[in-house]
């Protein structure tokens, strides 16, 4: 296994995988992103962000069904894993208390 | 909307991209995407979103090293570029040397590469110019024909309306004499590089306006454009637009000519080069509004722009059709009206004499790229024998890589990324040298090469290609041999030679060495070809021939004074004047007609006329083949006296001069006058007009009204006291004329400008190749002792002298250069002669440079392999024996 290293990137891709409740697909996450963050992200930087989540494991993939919207061509759908969800509890609960260390505005 | 698959082209590179297993979800997704940004966004914005997607999935390709594996050849790679880098550093000698030598063979081919990318580059600049030709005559003759591109002034207005395929016209006429320009009385300028122009010719050379209208700028009389090194000249940071010059005519009438407008100067790889430019109609209305008329007169030059689509052909045979409805049938007839594309002028001027800017050669582009090439098939010979010999020390190396496990192909691989590392280590090296050299080359050969990359793309492209080729090719042969070689005997053995590899170095030495005296051989002579042109015989003495121009009425008439006057001075030995001078632009000529003393037929000769002083000749060193000079007395018969040269024989095809003397000769002017002249000498040909090209028929007869050029032969001893004294008389006697001489020698030197620039040029590759050679057979020499070492020792136990070993090892290497020499003879002087033979004046090779190069190539052996000879034998044998 890699590095479990989590990058700004991957992290926002990991709590979208984990939001989208098993209909977490290359397409639906970029259409996610691009509402929730106004970011566009390219589909080869998602692609390529998700291949590298799968080889730390903090994902899996299973197989969709096919859809008329894509020619009938499988999905690979992305599942949250528990080494995942927890990676993603580490760095909510790391961001947390830093933020709780940054003196109030009232004492600026 | 129904769904639509991405195209074919899109599934093969995903599908290349990434593994099997996840090729199917990729192209759904990418697909997807696709399908809704076309509901969306459109067809056109989606296939643009699509080809972004492509280009940003190609990060994925990082998984193809996942399936490729490290166990694999590729997976090696990265080994074989640490172990050649680790050798490189380790076998410094062997590495600088190749370094060194590839390096210096791409400063070679980049240099003539961008030399050759910059002949081509004239008057090639954009689609404006593309379709613009320019007309010229064909002329027939006795002896072949002559190209002219001076045609009459109807001309142009006339195929303008009459042949539908020219969308425009523009004609240019050029003094032979300088333009004299004036801001106020003390503000005089002289400017050579003045034209007349149609109002036509900004556009159809698609000159850049600065300011000014394009359309009309020389549509008026009295307007002038200025290009903007004049317009700087005249009016400094003013703006120039509107302000008045004042011209100052022939007829010296002064006529004030308003600017309108500034123009770029025009490039300086353009054929035509002016600084002003004077509107056709100040011409008509102020000079000769009869000879802008008049189709007899041949002054014009014409650009034709044609429609994309029309046959050149064509319009030619139109053109033709043209001419007989103006000229007389028997005229017409004797000429063919052609086109030449303006980006053909400076390579392949068909009027060499008559040019409006630099012309150079085809033929010298030809064979520097031949020099060029030989010079990269060289170099890479140089290293490959340098590789053989060197992996001949690795022998060892590689039999123990391949006893625990190498494979053939690895091994071969190896070696083939070693000399690739070093070939593109070169190419890197040679862009450097070149980039930053080109700035003084520019300087000194006056080029303005561009050091731009980015537009030199494709060449950067070729040139990169061929170091990958001769990374590739050089390092073929010492990988076949490494690959192939059987670990049990190397290890047993620990060295590797065999006869056959020996032979095979051998052959390649001796390559090596026909290409670089293939390059010394041929250079010489192209080099004594050039000489020959520069500096061959101009069958008078140009030597201390100063040149004064009479152009005002004052100096005509004062002509006999200031003769008088001067010749007295000792400093000046003669003192002759003439309608033009040799290599003057624009020299006049007429049609003599002269009945031929053996077929009494009447035959017509198209000659320069040259008005002259009855002392020309004699001053300029003219040497007489049959009958006299003029005589002084200005009788009204000796104004009947006509001179011709040999040229003017060939054209009537009569050999003897002598029977000409005495004839008549028949012209007819265009200003309507008729001239019977009687034949009294005949002069060997001397060269007044062309350099290149064989030297043209001409006519000398005395006429004073005509004498535009004094010629004075002035005494070498001190020049500038002579010339200080010659201004001062001058200056006394003719106060009001611009005194502007030149010498005779610098004008023709400036003629031949390109023809030295090319000599030098190939003078300093020549160099470069045979230090090339010479450091490639230094190093290969001191790694054929090396192998030798033991067999010198025990000779020198064996009691051989440090001499007797020494000449052998240096005999066994001339020997080489020797059979290569045979072999590369026979083939350099056929490649020579047929490039000679491109040439009207040529010289013959003789036996002797050959007999000289070689010795010189091969004294030039001996001393390179003398080094590492004589240390050799000079090695005590008890050192090199006792290793074993």
């Amino acid at each position: 296994m890699k590095g479990t290293h989590l990058g700004e990137f991957e992290e926002l891709v990991l709590l979208l995988v984990g939001s989208l409740h098993g209909n977490a697909y290359g397409v639906t996450i970029k259409n996610e992103i691009e509402s929730k963050t106004n970011r566009r992200p390219s589909i080869g930087a998602l692609h390529s962000a998700l291949n590298r989540l799968d080889e730390k494991g903090f994902i899996q993939s299973e197989i969709g069904h096919g859809h008329e919207d894509r020619g009938g061509r499988r999905k690979k759908i992305y599942k949250l894993t528990e080494s995942g969800r927890e990676a993603l509890v580490i760095s909510h609960d790391l961001r947390h208390s830093l933020f709780q260390l940054i003196p109030n505005s009232s004492n600026l | 909307m129904t769904y639509r698959k991405i195209p074919k082209w899109a599934r093969g590179l995903l599908q290349f991209l990434v593994s099997k297993e996840d090729y199917e979800f990729m192209v759904g997704d990418v697909e997807e995407l696709y399908n809704q940004r076309r509901r969306k966004s459109g067809v056109a914005k989606s296939k643009l979103y699509l080809l972004k997607d492509l280009i940003s999935e190609i990060r994925l390709a990082k998984s193809i090293k996942r399936r490729v594996g490290p166990q694999s050849d590729l997976g090696l790679v990265s080994n074989y570029l640490k172990l050649g880098l680790r050798s490189f550093m380790k076998h410094k000698t062997f590495s600088f040397g190749s370094l060194i030598i590839l390096t210096l063979g791409f400063i070679c081919v980049f240099m003539i590469a961008k030399f050759v990318q910059y002949e081509f580059s004239f008057d090639k600049n954009g689609v404006e110019t593309e379709n613009v030709y320019r007309v010229y005559r064909q002329v027939n003759e006795a002896t072949g024909f002559r190209q002219l591109c001076n045609v009459p002034a109807p001309l142009g207005p006339a195929i303008s309306e009459g042949i539908p395929e020219v969308t425009n016209i523009a004609r240019i006429c050029k003094f032979r004499e300088e333009g004299t320009y004036a801001l106020s009385e003390v503000e005089v300028f002289k400017e050579p590089g003045y034209l007349w122009a149609d109002n036509n010719l900004l556009h159809v050379m698609g000159y850049e306006m600065i300011s000014g209208n394009l359309e009309t700028a020389l549509s008026e009389s009295g307007s002038v454009v200025l290009t903007r090194t004049a317009a700087r000249k005249y009016f400094g940071e003013d703006e120039a637009l509107g302000k008045v010059i004042i011209f100052k005519t022939l007829f010296h009438q002064d006529v004030p000519l308003t600017v309108t407008g500034v123009i770029e100067n025009p490039l300086p790889n353009s054929h035509l080069q002016f600084d002003i430019l004077n509107s056709f109609e100040t011409l008509a209305s102020q000079h000769f509004e009869t000879i802008i008329d008049s189709w007899e007169i041949n002054y014009y030059f014409t650009y034709l722009e044609l429609k994309a689509t029309s046959f050149p052909a064509e319009v030619e045979m139109k053109m033709d059709e043209l001419m007989a409805n103006h000229i007389d049938e028997e005229k017409s007839a004797e000429s063919a009206m052609k086109l030449q594309p303006i980006s053909e002028i400076y390579l392949n001027p068909n009027d060499t004499g008559r040019e409006l800017g630099p012309t150079s050669d085809i033929r010298y582009s030809y064979f520097i790229s031949a020099v060029g090439l030989l010079i990269l098939i060289m170099s890479s010979i140089n290293y490959t024998n340098l590789a053989t010999v060197k992996s001949l020390g690795r022998a060892k190396e590689i039999g123990i890589r391949k006893a625990i496990g190498a494979s053939r192909r690895g091994v071969f691989l190896q070696n083939i990324v070693e000399s690739q590392i070093l070939s593109l280590l070169a190419l890197v090296l040679a862009l450097g040298v070149v980039y930053s050299v080109i700035p003084l080359a520019n300087e000194s050969f006056d080029r303005s090469m561009s050091i731009d990359l980015l537009a030199d793309w494709y060449l950067l492209l070729g040139i990169g290609a061929a170091a990958v080729l001769v990374g590739l090719i050089s390092g073929f042969y010492p990988a076949v041999i490494l690959a192939a070689l059987r670990p049990v005997v190397v290890l047993r053995s620990g060295s590797l030679s065999s006869a056959k590899s020996t032979n095979v170095r051998k052959f390649l030495i001796i390559t090596q060495f026909v290409a670089s005296s293939l390059i010394l051989f041929s250079s010489t002579i192209v080099y004594q070809q050039m000489d020959y042109v520069v500096n061959s015989d101009l069958g008078f003495d140009a030597e201390h021939l100063l040149i004064m121009p009479l152009s005002t009425a004052e100096t005509v008439e004062k002509f006999q004074l200031l003769k008088d006057k001067l010749e007295a001075e000792p400093e000046v030995f003669g003192f002759a004047a003439a309608s033009q001078y040799a290599g003057s632009p624009q020299l006049f000529g007429e049609d003599f007609d002269v009945i031929n003393p053996q077929t009494g037929e009447v035959v017509s000769v198209p000659s320069l006329r040259f008005a002259v002083s009855h002392d020309f000749l004699k001053v300029l060193g003219a040497r007489f083949l049959a009958g006299r000079n003029f005589n002084k007395s200005f009788s009204s018969e000796e104004n009947r006296s006509v001179i011709i040269n040999q040229a003017f024989l060939r054209g009537v095809a009569i050999d003897d001069p002598t029977q000409i003397i005495g004839k008549e000769l028949t012209v007819d002017f265009n200003w309507g006058e008729r001239l019977i002249l009687n034949v009294v000498g005949v002069i060997e040909d001397f060269k007044m007009e062309s350099f290149r090209a064989e030297v043209e028929p001409a006519v000398f007869y005395i006429r004073p009204s005509e004498f535009y050029f004094a010629h004075l032969r002035v005494d070498g001893q001190n020049i500038r006291r002579s010339l200080e004294k010659i201004e001062a008389i001058t200056r006394e006697i003719a106060p009001k004329i611009p005194y502007n001489v030149f010498f005779q020698n610098d004008r023709i030197n400036q003629l031949y400008k390109s023809d030295k620039q090319f000599q030098q040029v190939l003078f300093y590759f020549t160099v470069l190749a045979i230090v090339i050679a010479c450091l490639g057979l230094f190093s290969f020499s001191l790694y054929m002792i090396r192998q030798k070492t033991k067999e010198i020792g025990i000779r020198k136990v064996l009691g051989a002298s440090t001499g007797n070993i020494t000449r052998k090892l240096v005999m066994s290497f001339v020997g080489l250069v020797g059979v290569s020499l045979i072999v590369s003879l026979p083939a350099a002087h056929l490649m020579t002669k047929g490039w000679l033979d491109g040439f009207s004046y040529r010289i013959s090779p003789s036996i002797y440079t050959y007999v000289l190069v070689s010795a010189a190539l091969l004294l030039l052996t001996m001393l390179t392999v003398f080094f590492h000879s004589t240390r050799a034998a000079r090695r005590n044998p008890v050192e090199t024996l006792r290793t074993d």
